[in-house]
Parts: structure tokens; C-alpha cells; sequence
């Protein structure tokens, strides 16, 4: 069933059907939500309220954007707000090296694949520093590959616009990898 | 090189491979002749790569937990505005009754409906019956208003306005049928809302105006006429609907708020903050004002594409 199809089922009273709207686009939420958290459990919060919120509001999708721009929408402004009302609790940020993912390739030598993490780690480091405009977008292109329109869509912005904000983006990504040591 | 600086700009737009075709037959052909550029380009690469070996995944029971959360969700259809069919059938009933007083309440109270004194609790509207000044020509024309219309039958004998509407049980009252002037605001002070039918021009609009204690107004109009839009007074005609919507909040606060959580332009004009949503930033705005915000009545009603929130600032 294609995925119009399903959404038409949800919308007629198929709680059921959901389960496979979240199951497809879990991931991509909770690496939005993670990322711009950067705290396990409140992104887990966060990205769980981003489905209920859609689901609760799933009539009024009307197919005019895609189904994944419309949830990344309600994902970074839920973790906009989720960020708001937990900023002054203490600080959790737990994007550490025990949850970053592993990044072993097995054609390189041990001393190789040291090299990369210690690479990966400076540039994890580096996008929690960036302010979030800049992190959104990184965030939004290059750890879930959407594309210019899809990220057009979802912050309801033009494509030029994010065509320079992920220039500006990158470029403050890399001031703060050279800042902080040699990376290449 | 000079050239330099203006290939930098498009380093980005290059790796993502959004530049046209001539764009990118100059840009590679600059990179061939600049080995600066070009290592600017392998470092972008190998960013992005690393940025994008940082991708996590959600935990195993993520989707359980979000499908029994839903499952614990009131047990009605998935909803943001429901039963638009319903919904004109019982706002006419609900307007009718507290709007169209006399001569037409008269009749009805004489010969088909107790009406109930509808209290609610805070968050919920209370109404009073409030007589509407009608000019003559009005009166005679609402005279002529027939039993068999679609809003008489829409009105049920016997059947209380409390079945459309979130009321205590222990508070509704009925009031003699002859009276005529709005009852008087209960001993808990609690907010009252005056109604009054204000007829434009096809088609009606109906404002409700707080003679309580709100801060802050939020008027919702609807910008394209829809065939389902949810008031409909015996018509098949579509409606324009003007809401107004009460908050605590100060206009400051719901503007941080509205900033916030959507990104959007808003107009100053004589001290109302006007703002046009789309529908999907509407819901979240929904969302949002929800818990601070008194929404009744309003669910109901079925949006078009785009909704204009007025905000007037007391």
C-alpha cells in the first residue's frame, strides 16, 4: 500500500495503520530530535510528541507537502519548544562518544580507524557548538539527507534561502573543526 | 584569487549538486584551475560525510510506545476539527436559540423548547440570552420564520441545549418562557459572553464579544468559502465565519508564542496583529495556545486553506 493510502486509512479511523507511518520515519525524527536536543531522553520525548501531535492533526494534512516535510515540521518546532521549557533544568547533553555511532571500516588499519573517530568526534563536538539556525540545518541536510525543497517546505521558507543558510551553516561548522585542531 | 570568493559561495550548492548545468561546467572548470578550491571542496566532502555517520537511531520500542500512547488518546476518530456536517446543526441550534431571541425564541420557547440557563464551569462559554435589537423590517421578517424551516427541525421539542453543549448537570435551570431580558451574571462572577447577531451582507457573520475578564482576543477568519464550513444557518449557501477566541494571555505573550512556534510575518494595524497561517501552522499554533486559551466551539469549525488570526489587545 502506498503511502497516500494508508494516510486515507488513519484519517478514516485506523489507529493501526499508524504504526507504520512511525515505524518508516522514526529514525529521521528522533535524529532531529536528538541532534537538536542533544540529550537521549528528551529526545525520545520530543520525537514521541512529534507522531502524537501529527496523528492528532493528521485531518488536516491535506497532501499538499510531502508526509515527512509535514512531520519535520512539528519535530523541530516541538523540539524548539521541549528546549524552551527545559532550558533552565540542568544541562543533560549526553551526545558523548558512548552514543555517537560507530564508524569502523574494516579495509582500514586499526591506526586508520582511530584517525576517523577521532575526526567524527570533532566534528560532533563542533555541531553542538553551532547556534541553531545553523545546527537546523545541518542537521536537517546532512545527517537526514533532505533535499533544498523538502527543507524549503518543512521551515516554510524559499529554496534560496536554504541554499544560503546551509552555505553559512557549513562554513561556521568548519570555523569551529579548524578552531579546535587539525582535521585534514 | 578574486574569483575565488564568488566560487566559495556556491562550494555548498555544488557538493549538493544543485547547481544548473553551466553553473557547474564553470565551477569545475575553476576547481581544475585552483587547487585552493578544490581542497576547500574535499573538506566540505569529508565534513559531511563524518556529519553524516552521526545519524542515530531511535530506540527498539519507540514505535510501541508512541502506538499506546495513541491508544490512550480519547477513543474518538483522530480529529483537529470534527463533524463539520455535525457541527452546523448544532452551533445553528446553539446560535438560534441564544441569538435569535425574539420574536422567533418566543415561539419556539412557547411551543417546542425548555431553555435551559446554560452556566458552565470556567473554561467553558457561558451564555446569556440577550434580547437583539431588530428594526422593523428584521422583526417582520423573522416573523414569517416558518416551523418547517431546516433550523426548526434542527430544533427537536424537549430537546435541552445542553446535549450541544459542555455543562454542569446541577447548574442548568430552566427560565420561564417569557422571559426576555439576559440573565443576570451569576454569584461566582464568573466571565459571560454576550452574543449578538450582526448581519453585513450575505453571508452572515456572527461575532462572539467576552464581557469578561480576557486579555486578549483571537479572531479566526476564514479566507475561502467552503461548502463544509461549520456554521450554517439553514442554508446551503457557505459562510464566512468570524470567531473570536479568548485568552488569558496578554497580546505580547501570545505574539512570543505565535513567534516561537511559527515562523511567520504578522501586520500591525491600529493596534490589532494580524497574521495569516496556513492550516498545518495553524494546528500547531492550536497546539500551543490550547491549554491557555478558551477554544469552544471553534474545534468544530472546518477551516479552508488558510486562516487569518487577528490578535486585539484589551
Amino acid at each position: 500500500m502506498d503511502e497516500k493510502s494508508i494516510i486515507e486509512r488513519i484519517k478514516g479511523g485506523d489507529k493501526e495503520a499508524y504504526a507504520l507511518i512511525v515505524e518508516k520515519y522514526k529514525n529521521q525524527i528522533f535524529n532531529i530530535c536528538y541532534h537538536y536536543l542533544q540529550n537521549h531522553h528528551d529526545a525520545n520525548d520530543a520525537a514521541q510528541e512529534t507522531f502524537i501531535k501529527a496523528y492528532k492533526s493528521i485531518n488536516g494534512f491535506n497532501f499538499k507537502s510531502s508526509f515527512a516535510t509535514y512531520l519535520v515540521r512539528i519535530a523541530i518546532n516541538t523540539s524548539k519548544d521541549y528546549y524552551k521549557k527545559h532550558k533552565n533544568q540542568q544541562n543533560n547533553i549526553d551526545i558523548d562518544d558512548e552514543n555517537t555511532p560507530e564508524i569502523k571500516d574494516d579495509k582500514n588499519t586499526p591506526e586508520d580507524n582511530f584517525e576517523q573517530k577521532e575526526r567524527q568526534k570533532m566534528v560532533r563536538d563542533a555541531i553542538s557548538k553551532l547556534n541553531k539556525k545553523h545546527r537546523e540545518m545541518i542537521i536537517l541536510r546532512d545527517l537526514n539527507g533532505y533535499s533544498y525543497q523538502e527543507i524549503a517546505n518543512a521551515l516554510n521558507i524559499s529554496e534560496g534561502t536554504v541554499k544560503s543558510r546551509i552555505n553559512r551553516a557549513r562554513e561556521a561548522l568548519k570555523e569551529i573543526i579548524l578552531k579546535n585542531g587539525t582535521f585534514l | 584569487m578574486k574569483e575565488c570568493k564568488h566560487f566559495k559561495k556556491n562550494i555548498s550548492a555544488y557538493v549538493d549538486n544543485m547547481l544548473t548545468n553551466t553553473q557547474k561546467q564553470k565551477f569545475e572548470a575553476h576547481l581544475k584551475a585552483c587547487s585552493s578550491c578544490q581542497k576547500e571542496v574535499d573538506k566540505l566532502k569529508s565534513i559531511i560525510e563524518f556529519s553524516s555517520s552521526l545519524s542515530v537511531k531511535a530506540p527498539d520500542v519507540f514505535t510501541k510506545n508512541v502506538m499506546e500512547k495513541i491508544e490512550n488518546l480519547h477513543s474518538e476518530k483522530p480529529k483537529i476539527l470534527p463533524y463539520a456536517r455535525y457541527a452546523s446543526a448544532l452551533v445553528a441550534i446553539f446560535l438560534a436559540v441564544v441569538v435569535l431571541k425574539t420574536p422567533v425564541m418566543d415561539y419556539f420557547e412557547k411551543n417546542y423548547v425548555d431553555t435551559p440557563k446554560i452556566q458552565t464551569t470556567q473554561n467553558t462559554i457561558q451564555s446569556t440570552v440577550k434580547e437583539v435589537e431588530t428594526t422593523q423590517e428584521e422583526k417582520e421578517e423573522v416573523k414569517a420564520f416558518d416551523k418547517n424551516t431546516d433550523l426548526a427541525k434542527a430544533i427537536q421539542p424537549k430537546q435541552g441545549i445542553s446535549d450541544t453543549q459542555n455543562v454542569k448537570e446541577d447548574k442548568i435551570e430552566s427560565v420561564p418562557s417569557d422571559a426576555t431580558e439576559s440573565a443576570p451574571l451569576n454569584e461566582d462572577n464568573q466571565q459571560t459572553f454576550e452574543f449578538e447577531a450582526v448581519q453585513i451582507a450575505e453571508p452572515t457573520k456572527y461575532k462572539m464579544k467576552s464581557i469578561g475578564e480576557v486579555n486578549t482576543a483571537i479572531i479566526i477568519e476564514e479566507t475561502t468559502e467552503n461548502e463544509n464550513d461549520g456554521i450554517s444557518m439553514a442554508s446551503s449557501k457557505p459562510y464566512n465565519v468570524t470567531l473570536n477566541i479568548e485568552t488569558t494571555l496578554s497580546a505580547k505573550e501570545t505574539l512570543d508564542i505565535i513567534n516561537s512556534t511559527l515562523k511567520t510575518d504578522y501586520t500591525e494595524n491600529e493596534g490589532k496583529i494580524e497574521i495569516l497561517l496556513s492550516f498545518d501552522d495553524y494546528t500547531l499554533l492550536y497546539e500551543t495556545l490550547k491549554d491557555n486559551t478558551s477554544f469552544s466551539g471553534f474545534e468544530n469549525v472546518n477551516f479552508g486553506e488558510d486562516v487569518n488570526i487577528v490578535i486585539l489587545s484589551k
